[in-house]
C-alpha cells in the first residue's frame, strides 16, 4: 500500500530504512526556478544530526545530501528532485530476541497485527533515521515559501519543567542543544536529563513551532483544512501522542469571550488583538503567527525491565541494553519545522492554484491609501 | 499552695513513717532519673543552681526504651558538660571515668573536659589511641581493655567514648565486654558520629575480611550531643557527616524531607540554627528506629533500612584498602545516588526527578555524587564481587535497600547482576564521551 507520500501539489515521498544502504525522499511539484544546491539542503541536516549534544543518541551519522536530479545549474527545473543520504552508521548489530520479543512501547505488536512479520533490524521505517529525508525536503519547501516566512521550533517542556511564559528567547533556541528558548532552564533540564539517563528511563516532552509572515488565506475548508495537514505532519513523526493550535486544549477552560481574538485595522492591515485560534480560523491561515505544539512520549527504549510476551506467548521481561535516547523529543524540534515547511509549501502552491493568488485576497489598502491621502490633503489644507 | 492549709502528709510525729514507705513504693522510679542533685546540706539558691548547670544547655532530649536493654537518653545542646558530670556521677559512685579517645579530639577537647569534669568533682583518666578507621582493630581493641585492665577499671567505672564513630563502636565495645560490661556514655564529637554512629548501640571492631565483624549490641547509659564540638570540626568532616543527614531525610520523608527539599541551594552545614535543625531531625528519625527494631530482627524494615546506600558504601571503603582517601560519608554520598539509581533501573522508584534533588542536596556540601570523583579506579565487576562480603547478605543474594518514594524504603532480596552493572557502568562512563551507549 502507499503509504509513504504527503502533500498535494508540493509532494514529498521518502524512502529506506535504517540499516539499508541510504535514506533518502522525492520531492515532486517543486516550481522551477529557485536557486538551490546541497549547500542550502545541508545546514538543515546537521541542526537534526544526532550527536549534537549528549542528550540525544550518541550516533555518528554524517548526514551527506546528495541531489540526484531535479536541479540544473543551481536552479529548480520543476522535474522531481530526488534527494539521497547514505547510511554511514550501519553497525552489526546483536538484534538478540528482538525478533522474538514484543517490546512494550514499540510498535513491534502493531506491526505483526497488521503484517503477520516485521523486519526487526532497528526500526525499519518507523526508525528516526527515515526523519533525515523529512528534514531535507523541509529544507527545499523553506525555498519554495522564501525568506518572509521564518518557521521556528523549540522544546518547551520536558517532563514537568516548562519555560516561563516571560523569559523566552526564541532565537537563542536555536543555538542550544536542547532548542531552548528560555536560558535560565537549560541547567534544570540537563539534570533531569541526566538523572533520567542514569535512571535507565526516559522523559516525554513538549514542543512548538512558530510561524511569522505566513500571510492569510492558507488552507481550505473541511478536508484541506491547513491545521488538519499540519496536524497529520506532525503526528507522523516519530513517538508525538498530541497536536494542538493556539490554546489548544485550553480552550476547553474558556469562554466565548475570552477565546474571540478580536479583529482590528493598522495601516490597511486587519490585525488581532491576541491569537487564541493559533493562526488558523476555519482551517484557514489569518495572517497571525501559526502556533502548533506537540507532546512527545518518552522514549520505548529504557533499561528498566518491563513484562511483555515472547511471539510464542510465554511471558518475558523486556529491557533495552547499550545507548538509548533519555528524551527524543529533543531530535523532534527541527523535523517538525520540515514538516509544517512542507505542509505550508503545499498550501501556499494550493492557495495560488484556486485562488491565482500567494497572499491573501482581502485588502482594505484602498481604504488606507485614501484615509492617507485625506490626512495629507488635510494637513496640507492648513 | 494555701498558707493555711494543713499538709496531710507530713502530719506532725508522722513524718518519718510516711515518707519512707512512700521512698519504699516510689525508689524504682526514682532510680530511673537521669539526674540526682543533693539537697539535704544546701540552700535552695544552691540547688536551683545545681539544677541550673545541667539543664541549661540541654535543648531537646530523645528517651530510647529498648526492651531487654536499659532506658536511656540522648541528649542534644550546647555546653553539657555539667549534664554529663552529673550523668557520671549518677552511673558511677565513686565518680571515677576513664575516657577514650583519639589523638585528634584530644588534642582539641581533652584536657577542657578533664578539668570541668574535675571542677564537678569527676575523676578521669583517659586512653588515647590513633585517630582514623584503622584504629577500629581486634589489636587496638586488645591494647585498650589491657590498659583499662591495667587502671584497675571496676563496675563502678564509668567509660566515656569522646570522638567519633571508630573511638565510639571501639569505646563501646571495651565497654560491652570488659568485665561483661562497664557503664558506658557515648559523647559524639563529629557530625558523622552525632547523628548516626552514636545512637542505637552497635559496637565492634573490623577484622581484615569485612568492616563490623565483631561487634555487640551494647546500649549506652546516655548519649551527650553537644553540638559545640562541631566547631573544632575541619569541613570535610561536617561535610562527612551530612550525607548520613540527607539519607536520614530521605529514609523518614514527611516533613524531615520536605524541609531537606527546601534547603536545596542553601548551605545547611554553614548555618548553625539550620544544622541545628538537621541534628534534631535526624536525631528524631534515628532514635525511632532503633526503638521500633533495636537489633536489627526486622529483614524488610527496621533498621535494615537504614543500610540505604550503605551496600555501595562498604564496597567502595573495601576498593580503598580503608586507607583514608575516601571517607565514610563521601562513600555513603556515592552509595546512595547508586542505590537510587539502582532503584530507578529495577523501576522500584519512578522519580528521576528524586536523583536530581538528592544530587543537588549532596553536591551543595561538595560530596562526590559519582564514583567517578572519588580517588579510586574501580569496576563494576571488582564492586560487585565486594557486595558478596556484606553482612547484609543473606544465602547467595545481595540485599538492597531501595527507595520507592522519600519516606519510602523497601528492602529487596535479589537485585539482577546485570541492574547493578549496568548502573555501575553508566555512573563510570564519562557522560560527555560518544562511547557510553
Amino acid at each position: 500500500m502507499s503509504h509513504n507520500t504527503f502533500g498535494h501539489l508540493f509532494r514529498v515521498t521518502t524512502w529506506g530504512e535504517s540499516h539499508g544502504p541510504a535514506i533518502g525522499c522525492i520531492v515532486d511539484g517543486c516550481p522551477p526556478g529557485l536557486a538551490m544546491s546541497a549547500e542550502v539542503i545541508q545546514p538543515w541536516l546537521n541542526k537534526r544530526r544526532p550527536g549534537q549534544s549528549r542528550y540525544t543518541s550518541q550516533r555518528k551519522e554524517l548526514d551527506h545530501v546528495e541531489i540526484l536530479s531535479g536541479v540544473f545549474e543551481g536552479s529548480t527545473t520543476g522535474t522531481p528532485i530526488a534527494l539521497v543520504v547514505q547510511n554511514s552508521d550501519q553497525r552489526s548489530k546483536d538484534y538478540g530476541n528482538l525478533a522474538s520479543t514484543y517490546r512494550p512501547g514499540h510498535a513491534d505488536i502493531t506491526y505483526d497485527m497488521k503484517y503477520g512479520f516485521r523486519d526487526f533490524r532497528g526500526g525499519g521505517r518507523s526508525s528516526a533515521r527515515e526523519t533525515a529525508a523529512r528534514v531535507a525536503a523541509g529544507a527545499i519547501a523553506r525555498t519554495v515559501l522564501g525568506d518572509s516566512i521564518r518557521i521556528q521550533g523549540a522544546l518547551i517542556q520536558i517532563g514537568d519543567l516548562r519555560v516561563s511564559h516571560t523569559e523566552q528567547d526564541w532565537d537563542a533556541a536555536g543555538s542550544n542543544s536542547l532548542f531552548c528558548p528560555d536560558k535560565a532552564l537549560v541547567p534544570r533540564w540537563e539534570e533531569l536529563l541526566d538523572a533520567t539517563r542514569r535512571a535507565g528511563s526516559s522523559i516525554g516532552a513538549i514542543g512548538e513551532v512558530r510561524v511569522t509572515g505566513a500571510p492569510g488565506g492558507w488552507g481550505a475548508p473541511l478536508y484541506g483544512k491547513l491545521d488538519g495537514d499540519i496536524a497529520a505532519a506532525i503526528i507522523s513523526i516519530n513517538a508525538v501522542k498530541g497536536v494542538e493550535f493556539g490554546d489548544g486544549f485550553k480552550v476547553a477552560q474558556l469562554t466565548g469571550f475570552e477565546n474571540a481574538d478580536a479583529i482590528y485595522l493598522e495601516n490597511g492591515e486587519v490585525r488581532f488583538r491576541s491569537n487564541h485560534a493559533g493562526g488558523i480560523l476555519g482551517g484557514i491561515s489569518t495572517g497571525s503567527d501559526i502556533i502548533v505544539r506537540f507532546a512527545v512520549k518518552p522514549t520505548s527504549s529504557i533499561l528498566i525491565p518491563t513484562s511483555s510476551i515472547k511471539k510464542t506467548g510465554d511471558p518475558t521481561n523486556v529491557s533495552t541494553t547499550g545507548r538509548h535516547d533519555p528524551c527524543v523529543g529533543i531530535r523532534a524540534i527541527p523535523v517538525a519545522e520540515a514538516m509544517i515547511a512542507c505542509v505550508l509549501a503545499d498550501h501556499k502552491l494550493r492557495h495560488r492554484a484556486q485562488s491565482g493568488h500567494g497572499e491573501s485576497l482581502l485588502s482594505f489598502q484602498n481604504l488606507f491609501e485614501q484615509e492617507t491621502n485625506n490626512e495629507q490633503y488635510r494637513a496640507e489644507g492648513t | 499552695m494555701k498558707k493555711d492549709a494543713v499538709r496531710p502528709l507530713l502530719e506532725y510525729g508522722k513524718e518519718y513513717e510516711t515518707l519512707s514507705s512512700l521512698l519504699e513504693v516510689r525508689e524504682s522510679a526514682f532510680l530511673e532519673a537521669d539526674f540526682i542533685i543533693e539537697s539535704d546540706t544546701d540552700g535552695e539558691q544552691a540547688v536551683a543552681r545545681s539544677i541550673s548547670k545541667i539543664v541549661s544547655g540541654i535543648m531537646t532530649s530523645f528517651r530510647l526504651c529498648i526492651p531487654g536493654a536499659s532506658e536511656h537518653c540522648v541528649f542534644v545542646g550546647n555546653a553539657l558538660t555539667g549534664a554529663l558530670a552529673a550523668k557520671i556521677a549518677r552511673m558511677s559512685r565513686t565518680r571515677r571515668s576513664v575516657i577514650i579517645t583519639d589523638q585528634n579530639v584530644a588534642s582539641t577537647c581533652l584536657n577542657a573536659l578533664i578539668q570541668q569534669l574535675q571542677h564537678h568533682g569527676i575523676s578521669s583518666q583517659n586512653i588515647i589511641v590513633s585517630p582514623g578507621e584503622s584504629s577500629k582493630s581486634i589489636e587496638v581493641y586488645s591494647s585498650v581493655v589491657k590498659t583499662l585492665a591495667e587502671l584497675g577499671v571496676d563496675r563502678d567505672t564509668c567509660i566515656v567514648g569522646l570522638g567519633g564513630g571508630v573511638v565510639g563502636d571501639l569505646a563501646g565495645f571495651a565497654s560491652a565486654t570488659m568485665l561483661r560490661g562497664l557503664p558506658f556514655i557515648q559523647v559524639p564529637t563529629s557530625l558523622l558520629s552525632m547523628v548516626d554512629s552514636s545512637v542505637g548501640g552497635k559496637t565492634g571492631v573490623n577484622l581484615v575480611e569485612s568492616k563490623n565483624l565483631l561487634g555487640a549490641f551494647y546500649s549506652p547509659g546516655a548519649v551527650f550531643v553537644d553540638i559545640d564540638y562541631l566547631s573544632t570540626l575541619p569541613v570535610r568532616e561536617l561535610q562527612n557527616g551530612y550525607a548520613e543527614i540527607v539519607k536520614s531525610g530521605l529514609l523518614a520523608g514527611g516533613d524531615f524531607w520536605t524541609w531537606m527539599t527546601e534547603h536545596i541551594g542553601k548551605s545547611i552545614l554553614q548555618e548553625p540554627e539550620i544544622l541545628k535543625k538537621a541534628i534534631l531531625f535526624s536525631l528524631q528519625y534515628k532514635t525511632n528506629v532503633v526503638v521500633n527494631d533495636p537489633f536489627e530482627r526486622d529483614r524488610h524494615g527496621g533498621r535494615m533500612l537504614l543500610n540505604l546506600g550503605h551496600t555501595f558504601a562498604h564496597a567502595i571503603e573495601a576498593e580503598t584498602h580503608y586507607d583514608g582517601s575516601v571517607l565514610h560519608g563521601e562513600a555513603v554520598s556515592v552509595g546512595l545516588m547508586l542505590a537510587l539509581q539502582v532503584s530507578l533501573q529495577t523501576g522500584v522508584c519512578s522519580q528521576p526527578g528524586l536523583l536530581v534533588d538528592v544530587e543537588n542536596l549532596l553536591k551543595k556540601e561538595n560530596l562526590p555524587t559519582s564514583l567517578r570523583e572519588l580517588p579510586l579506579r574501580t569496576s563494576s565487576h571488582a564492586l560487585i564481587g565486594r557486595f558478596k562480603n556484606d553482612k547484609k547478605k543473606s544465602g547467595d543474594a545481595v540485599r538492597f535497600v531501595l527507595m520507592r518514594r522519600p519516606g519510602h524504603a523497601v528492602v529487596i532480596d535479589e537485585v539482577s547482576q546485570k541492574i547493578l552493572r549496568s548502573v555501575i557502568e553508566l555512573d563510570l562512563a564519562d557522560p560527555l564521551s560518544n562511547s557510553e551507549r
